[in-house]
């Protein structure tokens, strides 16, 4: 089925920024600096999420090239990011946070790659937090807000993790690709300032000895330096050598401040939902998405399994995910999460539920917080029970909450039990066969006419004069027939809940009505031949009869 | 809160009116697209938007279905009830479409009901309702199969249909090729002077 596209409903309104120049080689090919797509500008050096359908966790990369080849195609060359899972076979015992990426350097595949510029869904605030002179120190505030932080680099030529800094990237100078220093004066970044040494307290040196002893343990330390009220945390697990920076480092409050307020400005939700679609991908002929040499990728993948058990989650991915992905197709988002055994199917729900209100049941009853789809009821569905997907966020959770919906039941208001069980339900390959719509091949008598060639396609009401408005009938027999026995079906099934108490109460009645009756006649026996003494006679008779009635 | 309550009433009553001016098609073709619909509909109003419902929970070729949705409830009404007077055929005959009035079941992304909380209860298994609930659990997947197997049935009846039709009219089409060819060729011609019979007569 077609998925409805976003770009057939709007154009994204698009321009071009400051011309950098023109290629050497084909005059027809125009670089730029920069570009505003969809209301937001985007310039060299920016850190963008990209898009892959079919990919839960958006690919992070950052702008080195945005160019115009012939034919009005825009491109841009990305340098990319590794999430940690995506290279934790070459961590060696590298701890990283969630929220850390890894920028990809030295050479090899993996590296960077050219992609359409429409595969550009949205900017993202990635902060540098390596500790060099080039590199504009963020203040903690910053980096809290952030998206994503990096320190490191992996060498996607050897496999490893960088610990120091390579001159240049894919030909790029570092200096370009840490922190913008022109940021520092939109006040995101804090000033690094000398302090008078006599203002720092002793104390706060202490602490920061004491803390410097804990960096060697753990690998994630917060550190208090500031003397005043105003705490700055960093999180690094780079070696803290020189203290000497640290010291220096004094966060300016009202800057912090306004960049604080910065941060809110940039961060409502602005974010344009956009999608690539596949078939978009293979039109513009070099679309590839971030491939490291193939045993990564498949530990990366046997990694992403054992990951599931881990109870984590980033911060900022749902948030992503429900802002940006509400856009790719329902089927393809329930597949995915159907190969990684976080799918599960809810049965017997009030088909007056609504999506929302099944999330917060959930989340009230099984404590997990998913993403539920409703099926909707159209012409096979039996309107009286509602069905849903849900999505968990691991397998593990989709497997707990299945167990304790069979081990105790899950009853709603009304009565109804939920019912769950993994996995998807069985769904026919690609829909094709469609009977009833014939097509007559054209001999070689009647040549296509010119308007028949040119005709797109036709709908109709069909005229009672012709064959056609036969053959329609009987389908609109077929489909009466169908409609009455799937009346018949679902009315019987209320009637038949509907009667099993009532029959109940009927023999129950019918039962009282006949015991009065024989204690009636009984006690008109007994005084009948009280006088005559047989009673015992009497019981004699009575006793199997009322045994045989009862 | 009495804010958000009056804006969930406000949002709802805005998706009941939605649901008035939708239409849902069934018995699509799969190669209708939203740009085939939309110019098929155009006749009778506006269409604000198309949305295509994915088969997720049946296990066989069911036919494409579509919730229409068009600029005022009236016009919804005219599509329903003209496909009702008439077979209305879209790119293919002589399967025609069927229009019926779009329900709020229908919709995934529909507004929850205001004011509702759904309220639940864990029974054990130590509880005699437990006994209960399994049955009824247990009556919901036979009635869920039974509509399975109708709608199987219905399915085969259909193809059955397409496939008698199709040889019909295939056979009909071969009996006029025929008689065209005859009378082209001149044969008839022929035959007709033989036994002296005048063909431009009627």
């Amino acid at each position: 089925m077609p998925p409805a596209e976003d770009s057939e409903n709007g154009v994204l309104q698009f321009q071009w920024g400051k011309r950098r120049g023109v290629g050497n080689a084909n005059k027809d090919v125009k670089f730029y600096d920069s570009f505003t797509y969809d209301e937001e500008s985007y310039s060299l050096y920016d850190n963008v999420y990209l898009f892959k359908e079919g990919d839960s966790e958006p690919y992070v990369g950052k702008i080195l090239k945005i160019w115009e080849q012939p034919g009005h195609k825009r491109r841009v060359k990305i340098l990319w990011y590794f999430h940690p899972n995506d290279i934790s076979a070459y961590l060696d015992g590298h701890t990283s946070s969630k929220k850390e990426l890894f920028l990809a350097s030295g050479e090899g595949v993996g590296l960077s790659n050219v992609n359409p510029l429409e595969a550009i869904a949205g900017k993202c605030c990635v902060i540098c937090t390596l500790r060099d002179e080039r590199n504009p120190q963020p203040s903690s505030i910053a980096i809290e807000k952030a998206d994503f932080i990096f320190s490191r680099f992996f060498d996607v030529g050897n496999c490893t993790v960088l610990q120091k800094p390579p001159e240049t990237i894919a030909g790029v100078e570092l200096k370009f690709l840490l922190n913008n220093p022109e940021d520092t004066k939109t006040d995101i970044f804090v000033k690094l300032e000398a302090v008078d040494p006599g203002g720092f307290d002793e104390k706060s040196v202490k602490l920061l000895g004491s803390s410097t002893d804990l960096v060697k343990l753990q690998p994630v330390v917060q550190n208090e330096i500031d003397p005043g009220i105003r705490k700055l945390t960093i999180k690094s697990d780079v070696d803290y050598a020189d203290n000497d920076i640290q010291k220096k480092v004094k966060p300016v409050d009202n800057l912090i401040i306004q960049s604080y307020e910065d941060q809110e400005k940039i961060d409502p939700h602005t974010w344009k939902r956009k999608y690539v679609s596949d078939e978009d991908a293979q039109d513009n002929d070099s679309v590839l998405l971030p491939k490291i040499s193939s045993p990564v990728v498949e530990l990366a993948e046997a990694k992403n399994t054992t990951l599931d058990v881990l109870p984590q989650k980033p911060t900022s991915a749902p948030l992503h995910q429900s802002r940006w992905f509400a856009d790719m197709p329902w089927k393809a988002r329930l597949e995915k999460a159907h190969k990684h055994g976080k799918l599960m199917f809810l049965d017997n729900l009030d088909p007056s539920y609504s999506s929302s209100e099944i999330e917060d049941l959930l989340l009230e009853a099984l404590k997990i917080d998913c993403i539920v789809k409703i099926i909707p009821q159209v012409a096979f569905q039996n309107p009286h029970y509602g069905q849903a997907y849900v999505i968990c966020n691991t397998k593990n959770e989709a497997i707990s909450a299945v167990q304790q919906m069979d081990e105790k039941c899950l009853v709603l208001p009304n009565g109804r039990p939920l019912s769950a069980k993994l996995g998807m339900l069985e769904l026919p390959q690609k829909v094709s066969k469609f009977p009833g719509h014939l097509k007559i091949e054209k001999g070689r008598l009647q040549p296509i006419r010119v308007e028949h060639k040119h005709a797109v396609a036709t709908s109709h009401c069909s005229q009672p004069n012709t064959i056609e408005f036969e053959l329609a009938l009987d389908w609109l027999l077929i489909r009466h027939k169908y409609q009455r026995s799937k009346d018949r079906l679902y009315k019987v099934k209320i009637l038949l809940q509907l009667l099993k108490p009532f029959t109940y109460i009927c023999i129950g009645m019918y039962v009282c009505v006949y015991i009065c009756i024989l204690i009636y006649v009984y006690i008109l026996v007994y005084t009948h031949f009280f006088l005559k003494i047989t009673i015992p006679l009497c019981i004699i008779i009575w006793t199997p009869t009322l045994s045989l009635y009862c | 809160m009495s804010n958000n309550l009056d804006q969930a009433r406000k949002e709802y009553t805005e998706f009941q009116e939605r649901v008035k001016r939708s239409v849902l098609l069934d018995n699509l073709s799969p190669e209708v697209t939203a740009a085939v619909l939309k110019m098929a509909l155009e006749q009778f109003g506006n269409v604000v938007n198309i949305e295509f419902i994915p088969n997720l929970n049946m296990p066989y070729d069911i036919p494409q279905c579509a919730l229409v949705e068009m600029d005022d409830p009236g016009k919804a009404n005219k599509v329903i009830r003209t496909m009702k007077d008439f077979p209305f055929m879209i790119s293919g005959m002589p399967r025609p479409v069927s229009a019926h009035p779009a329900k709020a079941e229908m919709f995934t992304d529909r507004p929850p009901l205001p004011g509702r909380k759904i309220s639940f209860r864990w029974v054990e298994k130590s509880n005699p309702d437990f006994e209960v609930a399994e049955r009824v659990k247990r009556l919901c997947s036979r009635h869920v199969k039974e509509s399975l197997a109708l709608a199987q049935l219905q399915l085969e009846e259909e193809e059955k249909l397409g496939k008698q039709q199709e040889d019909m009219v295939l056979s009909n089409y071969k009996k006029h090729e025929m008689i065209e060819l005859l009378l082209m060729d001149g044969i008839a011609a022929k035959l007709a002077h033989r036994y002296g019979i005048d063909l431009s007569e009627d």
